[in-house]
């Protein structure tokens, strides 16, 4: 059955092994993995994508653990794919998100995935958006995306999920934090994490207050607890119905190219400044002939 | 010096986890560590698991290497049966190589059973990092 030269595109009837493997080849891009893109990208699949960002330590991973459970005692699988950063300076990388969902970790209607970032910004990694297209084919309705802990502009994920958690936990930051644009604007549901944290109605408060339409997109939790977590499910459900799935949203495959775009130009301008000496003048002067020099190879 | 690299590979993805009743992670840990510093993604389990979900995760994350700690003794009935899961689920290929305290008597038994690998304290963490990168040579390519 997972034979690694002989994988098919029958998504049901994948095994784990072989879903490990084939994410693989997806996240390589080899002559296989583009074959299974270009197949998982030829249709809409069931299920819903729904994305986890927010500062490190907020409590995202707790609270994807959290509903791995509520949805597993509705009877949902769920797969999760979780990112972390990869170091700049060795490309290695320690992925510790799952061992907040260990308790998942020997339920077959759970697959959870570990990715790198392997040098790319943003929060999320370019193959994020097929390997959700792979869970929800091969049956995994609910794929939760769990981004890098972001700073405050990581918003990539946005663009890729049906639905977007911002999370947030108090004690991070005074009201000025809450005025800040970017990553607190992109989130369909704004979460209040460890709610039984002195603070958390005050957070609530200053979201509210600062985020245009804030006051209806906050949701309280206690992910630890699990307490808040069935009513978040049930916002996430009742938000699936308003047209904003991804596959809807007229932008959402622009985003994309964008993503893979720069990731491919990122790669390059890595390798030539790594490559070959860099240009004379200032800074800038240097970095307009870089780019040229990328833009137009033959020139 | 920092230096970006977008895209750069990985040397190779590895699950470090700590199957049984022993929370010695330390050595675990440092493994792991080491790993990462040399470039290896590492899928870290942490402690008191059992050999199924570190077979469930080695093949969810098709990891290149699995590498086991163990201290507390268990290690003839815990690694086998890691193995043994590991083969219930197709994962027969994966290599695994362990680590801990681990009688010399013990250590052809170990491999006799297919483990590729056994290091015991004292091991230069050189010598570690070599077995993972030549573990992972050729796989998943």
């Amino acid at each position: 059955m997972s034979d690694p030269d002989n994988l098919t595109d029958d998504w049901p009837a994948l095994d784990q092994r072989s879903l490990g493997r084939l994410m693989t080849a997806i996240e390589k891009r080899t002559t296989e993995g583009k074959r299974f893109s270009a197949s998982l990208q030829s249709r809409d699949w069931p299920g819903l994508t729904v994305g986890l960002t927010g500062p490190p330590g907020c409590g995202k991973s707790t609270l994807v653990a959290a509903l791995i459970r509520e949805l597993r005692g509705r009877d949902k699988s769920v797969g999760v794919l979780a990112i972390d950063p990869s170091s700049p300076r060795t490309g290695g990388a320690v992925l510790g998100d799952r061992i907040r969902m260990m308790e998942a970790a020997t339920d077959d209607r759970v697959f959870i995935r570990s990715i790198a970032t392997r040098g790319h910004a943003g929060g999320v990694a370019p193959a994020v958006a097929d390997l959700a297209r792979l869970l929800r084919a091969a049956g995994y309705g609910w794929v939760l995306v769990e981004t890098v802990g972001v700073g405050q502009g990581e918003v990539d994920i946005a663009a890729q999920a049906d639905v977007t958690l911002v999370v947030q936990a108090p004690g991070l930051g005074d009201d000025i934090q809450a005025m800040k644009k970017g990553l607190l604007e992109v989130g369909d549901l704004l979460v209040v994490n460890k709610g039984d944290l002195p603070g958390a109605d005050r957070l609530a408060l200053d979201l509210s207050r600062w985020i245009t339409g804030a006051a209806e997109k906050i949701c309280r939790t206690d992910a630890l607890t699990g307490e808040g977590v069935a009513g978040l499910i049930e916002r996430i459900e009742r938000l699936r119905h308003v047209p904003l799935a991804a596959a809807a949203r007229p932008g959402a495959r622009r985003e994309e190219i964008r993503g893979h775009a720069l990731a491919l130009l990122a790669a390059r301008l890595d390798r030539r400044l790594r490559e070959r000496p860099l240009p004379p003048g200032d800074t800038w002067q240097a970095a307009e002939h870089i780019a040229a020099e990328i833009l137009n190879p033959d020139a | 010096m920092n230096e970006s690299r977008t895209g750069a590979t990985p040397k190779g993805r590895v699950l470090i986890g700590k199957p049984g009743l022993d929370g010695h992670s330390r050595g675990a840990k440092f493994v792991a560590q080491a790993l990462a510093d040399h470039g290896f993604e590492v899928i870290y389990t942490g402690i008191r698991r059992t050999p199924r979900e570190i077979a469930m995760t080695a093949v969810q994350e098709n990891v290149d290497v699995v590498g086991l700690s163990l201290l507390s003794g268990a290690h003839n009935t815990l690694f086998p049966a890691v193995l043994a899961e590991l083969r219930a689920r197709d994962g027969a290929d994966i290599p695994v190589i362990v680590g801990g305290v681990i009688p010399d008597a013990d250590i052809p038994g170990l491999l006799a059973a297919g483990i590729v690998a056994v290091f015991t304290p004292g091991t230069p963490v050189t010598t570690m990092i070599a077995a993972f990168e030549q573990a992972c040579r050729g796989r998943n390519p």
